[in-house]
């Protein structure tokens, strides 16, 4: 029988507007924290797996040579936002295979350092995809605005809709005592907070914090010496789009109703046998997208399903029990977050916002935000 | 140059010069005869070679938005703009400008046609109601 694979050491780095630090230096804070929850040793690592960041023609190697690491087994791929999803089941397939014995997933990112960049940034080379976006003036959340044109168009979804999923990631961030904003809102605040992109206000986009994280998985008899229960993966999948909306012709349909699919597959499990949610929340809109794809409510009812409180941590269907990135932290690339929050949860570590008797979590991330999906399923021992 | 603007070569060219003649070439397949965009040498569907036609210019909308909050020049002190994803009646989708009409009365399934807008030194391929 194939070994499971189980998460042993979860850590966020400090985040929020924490000054004064750097990219690199984050992503050694969370695999110090990460490797001390799990009770291993820092020699042990022998897979590295992260997508770098803006470190030169090869980002990890310059990454392992800062943490002063000489990992045997290598995994960079840069899919957006949710690489991290994708990341844990690369790293489950390895460990399986025999590849590495100990693989430390590691993000670090402090974009707050560099107002500047990000929002709008054009990153066209000649004959790639984007330089066919960036003359028009494309900022991120006019991409997620174009995308709920549309959902609005097709499906009725409406403005209080789309709130509802802000203001239930805010009351989930309110009991974090760590979230970038912890007060309560209202849908008549988030309506009437500032449009960025019509018709995305403010309070419907993601907040942009410095921070990072950091995983620790390997197999399962190691993980019984451990000091922590394991987190098993129980199922990992992953797909893509387009990296340009111009490219996606099913738009509007997330690719995550493939990656979910394959996860769902591999885990033996469906929708409606996940405790715990964690989706990659840069916009409210996207969450609604997420929900569909991944078989939570029918496609074009994803308005509906979120009204009344349905994702806080004590509705129906719990999501971004942290705060998500609406609320509560978003370096950047915030994939693995949703893991780690998946971790606390599945452990019974998740204070106040706990979900009673949680054995499965889906996390589902996404890049672009709607380029490409991965979605990883985890669970504990029950 | 403008940071923002096109970059324009060997491979794009002729998309771009296109529109200075209010022409939208578009690539197809010799092989397969599908239409794509944006324009590459090899056919995306099947790899086969491709060759410049002349498109209709007209499409329709098929998303819109306004951005009213960009952080990059030009477009910081371009806003409000419209941003639209238009569908060409050949098929094939683009993010453009839908201009010659206020941002936000732009709607989806509105019909629009070719109106190449000259930015800096590029004319750009926007799109204006039909």
């Amino acid at each position: 029988m194939t070994k499971r694979v189980a998460i042993v050491g979860a850590a966020e780095s400090d985040f929020g507007k924490i000054a004064h630090v750097g990219d690199l230096e984050l992503h050694v804070q969370a695999a110090r924290r990460a490797i001390a929850d799990a009770g291993i040793a820092k020699d042990e690592i022998d897979g590295l797996f992260t997508t770098g960041g803006r470190y030169g023609m090869m980002p990890i190697v310059a990454l392992a040579e800062y943490m002063g690491l000489f990992p045997t087994y290598l995994e960079g791929t840069n899919t957006g936002g949710g690489a991290w999803e994708l990341m844990v089941g690369h790293a489950a397939a390895a460990l399986r295979a025999g590849l590495c014995k100990v693989a430390l997933v590691v993000y670090g990112a402090a974009p707050r350092n560099n107002p500047s960049e990000g929002i709008g940034q054009a990153f066209s080379l000649p004959g790639t995809p984007v330089a066919y976006d960036d003359p028009f003036g494309l900022p991120l959340p006019a991409r997620a605005a174009l995308v709920a044109s549309r959902h609005m168009h097709l499906y009725g979804t409406t403005s209080e809709q789309l709130a509802e999923v802000a203001v239930s990631t805010r009351k989930n961030a309110s009991l974090n005592p760590k979230a970038l904003f912890r007060d309560l809102i209202t849908i008549e605040d988030v309506l009437a907070s500032r449009m960025i992109a019509d018709p995305l206000h403010l309070l419907d986009c993601c907040v942009v914090t410095n921070g990072g994280g950091a995983l620790v998985l390997t197999l399962e008899d190691r993980a019984a010496d451990l000091r922590r229960a394991p987190v098993f993966v129980l199922g990992a999948g992953e797909a893509l789009a387009s990296e340009t909306l111009a490219g996606w012709p099913d738009f509007g349909r997330m690719v995550s109703s493939e990656s979910g699919r394959r996860a769902y597959e591999q885990a033996g499990i469906g929708p409606m046998d996940v405790d715990v949610l964690q989706l990659y929340d840069a916009f409210t809109i996207n969450v609604v997208l997420q929900l569909e794809a991944l078989g939570f409510c029918a496609e074009g009812e994803g308005g509906p399903f979120v009204e009344g409180g349905t994702l806080a941590y004590d509705g129906s269907r719990p999501t971004n029990t942290d705060g998500g990135g609406l609320s509560s932290n978003h370096p950047g690339m915030r994939g693995i977050f949703l893991v780690i929050e998946a971790v606390r949860q599945l452990r019974g570590e998740a204070g106040a916002v706990q979900v009673r008797d949680a054995e499965i979590a889906l996390c589902n991330g996404t890049g672009g935000p709607f380029s490409a999906s991965a979605t990883v399923i985890l669970g504990r021992n029950s | 140059m403008s940071a923002h603007l096109p970059i324009i070569d060997a491979e794009s060219a002729p998309f771009w010069e296109g529109l200075g003649h209010g022409e939208f070439r578009l690539k197809y397949c010799t092989q397969c005869t599908r239409p794509h965009f944006f324009p590459r040498v090899y056919c995306p569907f099947c790899w086969g070679d491709t060759e410049w036609r002349v498109a209709s210019g007209h499409g329709e909308v098929f998303a819109t938005t306004v951005v009213r909050q960009m952080g990059f020049a030009p477009y910081r002190d371009r806003v409000p703009y419209n941003l639209a994803i238009v569908v060409l009646a050949e098929g094939p989708q683009l993010l453009t400008h839908v201009i010659g009409i206020e941002p936000e009365a732009v709607r989806i399934g509105m019909a629009v046609t070719l109106a190449p807008e000259l930015d800096g030194t590029v004319w750009m391929p926007f799109f204006t109601p039909r």
